[in-house]
This record gives structure tokens, C-alpha cells and sequence, in this order.
């Protein structure tokens, strides 16, 4: 009876000889990636490991923290003992502290790309490159000079006011009182919002513009020539033609303003520092205390598991819009 | 063949990276520790370099920078690197860089945060039979034990006690209501923080802690002191803003003849107004209720368990230096400390004879970790009575269960 040799797996085979054809690639990658897992891999998986422990400040030096399971994700939930803490409303904020100045920056990008991309504008490029200067600015630095600005007594806006005859004595950044309170979701935004809300909207709106004024120049002018010939009005060659021939470029870029959004650590922290009451904090503002005041590296490892989370879910969404786009053409 | 030249340096490369992480480690100095004594000579003889991280600001860091620099003239093997820290990161800043084994040599700090860092391991042993402990006020010294172990050295000693401008006032009020009269016109600074509001509380006989460290600001009272505080603040012609520095500059450009602060911003006060016009005195008394009692705490220079033998060394002859009578009277002069050597003449200090004549009404700062858990939830309830969005008794309860849940009271 002649023997019988065992036919070796056709996937198996592929992906050994994929393997084999790619050494070349692997090994060229491969001090990056030990790089990468040093300063990067070994980090996220040593805080995971750390959201289930109780690591506090103690345990940097003198002992090892126990193990905790489940019990800070818990307590991160369900409320911690810091003054004004409440994941839900924090949640909340972070929401619509989002979307209102990505509404904002696309809205004013895009209007402000059209108006200058208007033929024979005078002074056209002097504008885009003035425009550009809040952009370009470090967060840090716009967001301490808006904290001065904001100042009820020293402050530019205050003084301003005065000199215009309004009432200038304004508590921009300490009123509690809030001007929009919805209890039944949680939204409670003071005027110390809009503050943060007026700079972070003046520090983003560039990159938008700058988006647009790109996608803008790639709209063929037949359209618009053939739009006026058939009437169209300057709303409707806007609607009709700008918006959709500029949205493969505006939704990625969207889509990267509320990522960028909705980690905005400088602006908040350095215009109202979360306050007053923890009324503008957000989710990251909140995570950074709970290591730079509390010294809770454990309940701080698992809030931002938890912050990962939620962002891992916005980003499949926004990647599943992003997909869904289809140019003008098709 | 480019591509086997490539393989082979890619590999090449790879392995120097191994190699490199896989070789020896480099010898670190190991840290003297707590509880070895005095260091050696040899020691003390090698040039070394040491680190102090601070928190002054104008005035003091001057005075400071300068006493360093005599420091280093005298000490040509010790080389001083200072670093100003924002005061209210300093702590934090400290406690995360020399728990992962860096840090400074030397910090700076009010005695309360010892606590926190000798908890977390990482403040060195002061030796005992240190020559210099001798001439300090024996009661500070023993401020910066924890635990019977010496951790801190004092450097001067701090109270809050009201600033008045004497160009406008010419005989401080005899208690507070005639001090609110006066503020109606001539105005009041206070700063609206935990640190600064204890007093309140003090002077309608509460207390912050009871003997097993849990709060009872909500069972002892209290909530009237606070109450009080509103109403101070709902008076015409009285400032209560959380920025310290703002609440500063009212006093120091005139625009506030009275101000409740430490003596820290007495030289910045003097140059702004002249010496003959700051004055230094105690808060005045409440009527139907007693003296305002506020935090007296000392500002202690500690070293890191992380320093070596040599920069431990280099470190307690700096402390000897700050602490000297001669560089303690240098500080006395130009910042307005009051000074941990008891060597030196303060009666010839208007402003900080004020201070000593606080310290009576002052309480000492309970140097425990507990304490570190109430300046958060008690700066909250501060802007929450301020701002009316809570009774005194519901922003007091609130704090204090925040306070006893984080110290597991």
C-alpha cells in the first residue's frame, strides 16, 4: 500500500509564501514598530493593565497596587468624590462642545473660502495668509491670551464694552448663572462656554477655509457658466453646485474637526479651566485632574479606556459617513 | 544586489539596537535614602550639581535667586540650578517626576504638602544633629517632622494677617464692622479661596477636622462663618474674586487700602507703594463671634529620597546657608519673612512685627494627608455660597462627605 503524503492547505501556503516574498518589508519596518512598541504599544497596554488596579501615587515608588477588577470603570460611571463630577453630564457637554464649533468652523470656513474666492477680489492672498495666523498660533498660547481677554476687570472684551458705552463689567468666566439649562438631558451651559465657544471658533475656522479654499479651485468653472445661463440664482449656483462639488473635501475634514474638537485640551484648560463649578469641563479636561490633582492613576487609566471607547465609536461612524461619500461625478 | 546590501544593513542596524538594550545598564548613584546619617567627606569634597524647584515669584525669587548665588560664591564646588514653578503645579509637578525616580534635589513648599510626598516615599531624612537645626525656633523645627523623622527644614514661618494701606488709613479698624465701614469707601481685597477663607470658620468656633481626621465643618458651626463671609463680600466696597494675584493688585496699585494675605507679597507691596505706606496687622474681630483665626504654617525646604549621598550633602549646606541668621535677616529685609532663625531681630520690621502679632490668632496647618483631600471640594463650596448656588449648610455638607469619601472617613 503506497503511502499516503498529506496535501498541504492552500491558505496556509499563500500566507507562508506572502510572509517569505515580504521579508524584505518586515524587516524595514521592523525597528520602527520596536520603536513603536516601546513608546507607544507598551504604554496603552500597561495602562489598560492599570484601570484594574487601584495605582495611586503611593504605588509610583513603594508598593504594588491590588488588583481591583472591574471597580474603578464603576466609579468613573457612577461618580466619583471630586466637586462636580458626573461622567453623564461631562458626556453631554463634550457632545455639544463639539458639534456646535464644528457647525461653526465648517460654516464660516466655507463662507468665508466662497467670498474670497471671488474673481479679482482685491488683496485676495493678503487675507487667506492673515487668516491663517489663528491656526498657526500654538492652542496654548491663543488660549491664555483669550483667558485675559475674558478677564471681568482687566479684560479686553470688558474694556471694550466700556469704551463703547455697553456694560463692561461682565463676568465672562465666573458666572454660575447658566444661560441654556436643560435638565432632562444634562446640558447646563454657562456664559463661560460661550467664552471658550467664541475663541476655539476663531482658532479653528482656518483649517476649514483652507480646506475649502482648496476644494474650490477644484470646481469647474462650466458649471458655473452654464448655471448662469440657465439663470440660477447665487443661492442656488451655492447650493446646487459649490457645496456638493467642495464635499468630498469638507466631510473628511469634518470629520477630523470633531476628533480635534472633541479632545480640545488646550483651549478649555487654558481659557476656563473646566470652571466655573466644572461647568465647561470636558472629558479629557477631566481625565487630566484626575492624575494632576487626584493622583489617581488607576480610576484616571479607566476614565480614559472608557473616553477610548466612546471615540472608537464616533470614529467607525465618522469612517462609515466618510465611505458613503461619493464625489459629484458618480 | 542593492537589495542584499540593504537587508544587510537593515539587520546590521537591528542588532545594535538589541545589543544596546540588551547591554549592561549604566550605574545611577544610589540614593542615600532616609536614616543614614550625615554624608561623608569625600562626599562633600566632589563638585556637584543640584536642583532646587520653587514657587516664588517676583520679590522672594530674587531675594532667593541671590541668596543662591552667595551660596554658590562661597561654595565654589556646589553648583545651585533653580526653577520657578507655577506655585499651584509645583506639588503635583514634584510628586509625579521624583516618584519616577527624578526630579529636583531641593523643593519648596508649605509644610502640608509633606505629607503627600513622605507618604509616597519620597522625601529623604534630615539628620538630626544637623548643626544648623539648633539656631531655628524649636517649634518649626518640630513642624517638619512626620512620624518623629525630620523631612523638612523650616525657612520661615507664614500667617495671613491684613495688609493696610497707610497713606489711606491712618489707625486700622478696632473690629470688623468698622473695617466694612472703611471698606465702603477706602475697599477690601480678599481672595476667595479655601486657603484664605479658614479664618470664617475658626472665628465662629468650628473646626475643620475632628481627632480621627474626618470632616466636621458641617457639624461644628461652620455654615454661620461662611454665611458671614457672604455677607462680607455683598458689602460695598469689598472684592472676593478666586484670583489671588488679581486680589493682589488691588492692594498693591491703591485701589484697595485693605487686603488679607501672607507676607509674601510684602516686598511687592513696598515697591509699589513705598515702605512707609504698608502696613502690616491683625484681622480685626468679628463682633458676637471672636477673631478670625487663619492658617500659620511654616515653608519648609525638603530633599529628595532621590538625591545622591554627594548632592545630599551639597544640599544640607545650602539649607545651613538659608537658614543662616545672616541670609535669614537678608530675607527678612527685602521679602518681609518671617524668619525661622531665632537669631534674628525682627523689631526693626513694621510689616512683619504685623504677622508676629497674627500668629496668637493663627492655627497650625494639620500636616497630615487628610488635609490634602479639602482644598478642592472647600474651594468649590467657597464659589458655590459666593455665587448663591447653595446654602452655606448645603455647600458645607456637600464638601465634607466629598472630603470624608476621598480619605475614607
Amino acid at each position: 500500500m503506497a503511502a499516503v503524503t498529506p496535501t498541504p492547505q492552500p491558505g496556509k501556503i499563500e500566507v507562508g509564501k506572502a510572509l517569505w516574498e515580504g521579508r524584505l518589508a518586515y524587516l524595514y519596518i521592523l525597528p520602527a514598530f520596536l520603536i513603536m512598541a516601546f513608546i507607544t504599544f507598551y504604554p496603552i497596554v500597561y495602562q489598560v493593565w492599570m484601570a484594574f488596579t487601584n495605582f495611586e501615587l503611593r504605588h509610583l515608588r513603594l508598593q504594588n497596587p491590588e488588583f481591583v477588577g472591574f471597580e474603578n470603570f464603576v466609579r468613573v460611571l457612577g461618580g466619583l468624590p471630586i466637586p462636580n463630577y458626573s461622567f453623564g453630564r461631562i458626556l453631554v457637554f463634550n457632545t455639544v462642545w463639539t458639534f456646535v464649533n464644528v457647525f461653526l468652523h465648517v460654516t464660516l470656513g466655507i463662507l468665508v473660502a466662497v467670498a474670497l474666492n471671488i474673481k479679482n477680489l482685491p488683496g485676495k492672498r493678503l487675507y487667506r495668509s492673515l487668516f491663517i495666523i489663528p491656526w498657526a498660533l500654538p492652542s496654548l498660547v491663543s488660549g491664555m491670551v483669550w483667558n485675559n481677554m475674558w478677564h471681568e476687570r482687566f479684560g479686553a472684551v470688558n474694556l471694550l464694552l466700556q469704551e463703547l458705552g455697553l456694560p463692561g463689567n461682565i463676568r465672562w468666566l465666573q458666572e454660575t448663572q447658566p444661560v441654556i439649562n436643560i435638565p432632562q438631558i444634562g446640558l447646563v451651559l454657562p456664559l463661560s462656554f460661550f467664552a471658550v465657544l467664541i475663541a476655539n471658533v476663531w482658532l479653528g475656522w482656518p483649517f476649514m477655509m483652507s480646506i475649502a479654499t482648496g476644494a474650490l479651485q477644484s470646481i469647474p468653472e462650466e458649471l458655473y457658466e452654464a448655471a448662469l445661463v440657465d439663470g440660477a440664482s447665487g443661492w442656488q449656483k451655492l447650493w446646487r453646485i459649490t457645496l456638493p462639488m467642495i464635499r468630498p473635501a469638507m466631510v473628511p475634514a469634518t470629520m477630523i474637526g470633531i476628533m480635534m474638537t472633541f479632545n480640545q485640551f488646550n483651549v478649555i484648560y487654558f481659557v476656563t479651566g473646566g470652571g466655573p463649578l466644572g461647568l465647561t469641563q470636558i472629558l479629557v479636561t477631566q481625565g487630566f485632574n484626575l492624575v494632576n490633582q487626584q493622583g489617581w492613576y488607576g480610576v484616571a487609566s479607566a476614565f480614559n479606556l472608557i473616553v477610548f471607547l466612546i471615540l472608537a465609536v464616533i470614529t467607525l461612524i465618522t469612517n462609515r459617513i466618510s465611505r458613503a461619500t461619493e464625489p459629484y461625478y458618480a | 544586489m542593492n537589495q542584499r546590501l540593504l537587508a544587510l544593513i537593515s539587520a546590521l542596524v537591528m542588532l545594535g539596537l538589541v545589543l544596546a538594550a540588551c547591554g549592561p545598564a549604566a550605574e545611577t548613584p544610589e540614593p542615600a535614602g532616609q536614616g543614614e546619617g550625615e554624608p561623608t567627606e569625600a562626599a562633600m569634597a566632589e563638585p556637584v550639581t543640584i536642583t532646587v524647584w520653587h514657587g516664588y515669584i517676583e520679590t522672594e525669587a530674587e531675594t532667593f535667586a541671590a541668596a543662591v548665588d552667595d551660596f554658590m560664591a562661597a561654595n565654589e564646588d556646589v553648583t545651585v540650578e533653580l526653577l520657578a514653578v507655577p506655585f499651584d503645579q509645583l506639588q503635583s509637578k514634584f510628586q509625579t517626576d521624583a516618584a519616577a525616580g527624578g526630579g529636583s534635589t531641593l523643593i519648596t513648599g508649605p509644610q502640608d504638602r509633606m505629607a503627600g510626598y513622605n507618604e509616597a516615599g519620597l522625601l529623604a531624612q534630615i539628620p538630626d544633629d544637623a548643626s544648623f537645626l539648633s539656631e531655628l525656633v524649636p517649634a518649626a523645627v518640630e513642624g517638619g517632622r512626620i512620624g518623629g523623622v525630620l523631612v523638612g527644614v523650616p525657612l520661615n514661618n507664614k500667617v495671613v494677617a491684613m495688609f493696610y494701606n497707610k497713606s489711606l488709613v491712618e489707625t486700622p479698624p478696632a473690629d470688623f464692622d468698622e473695617l466694612l465701614a472703611a471698606a465702603e469707601e477706602l475697599g477690601l481685597a480678599i481672595t476667595s479661596d479655601w486657603f484664605h477663607n479658614y479664618m470664617w470658620v475658626s472665628a465662629f468656633g468650628a473646626q475643620l477636622f475632628d481627632d480621627d481626621y474626618r470632616c466636621v465643618l458641617d457639624e461644628t458651626g461652620a455654615a454661620e462663618g461662611f454665611a458671614y463671609f457672604k455677607t462680607v463680600c455683598d458689602s460695598p466696597g469689598v472684592t472676593c474674586d478666586p484670583n489671588d494675584g488679581d486680589m493682589d493688585i488691588l492692594f498693591r496699585q491703591g485701589l484697595a487700602a485693605f487686603r488679607f494675605q501672607g507676607p509674601w507679597i510684602a516686598g511687592d507691596a513696598i515697591s509699589d507703594l513705598g515702605e512707609d505706606n504698608v502696613g502690616a496687622t491683625v484681622i480685626p474681630p468679628i463682633p458676637g463671634a471672636d477673631y478670625p483665626r487663619t492658617w500659620n504654617q511654616s515653608e519648609m525646604i525638603q530633599i529628595s529620597a532621590n538625591a545622591s549621598e554627594a548632592e545630599q550633602a551639597a544640599a544640607l549646606r545650602l539649607i545651613e546657608h538659608l537658614t543662616s541668621a545672616e541670609v535669614q535677616q537678608t530675607f527678612l529685609e527685602a521679602a518681609n519673612w518671617i524668619p525661622a532663625n531665632q537669631n534674628v531681630d525682627t523689631s526693626v520690621n513694621q510689616v512683619v512685627g504685623g504677622f508676629l502679632d497674627q500668629v496668637p490668632y493663627s492655627d497650625p496647618f494639620p500636616v497630615v494627608t487628610e488635609l490634602n483631600a479639602t482644598w478642592d471640594p472647600m474651594a468649590n463650596a467657597v464659589t458655590q455660597v459666593l455665587e448663591e448656588v447653595l446654602t452655606p449648610e448645603e455647600a458645607l455638607v456637600e464638601a465634607c462627605e466629598l472630603i470624608n469619601t476621598a480619605n475614607n472617613k
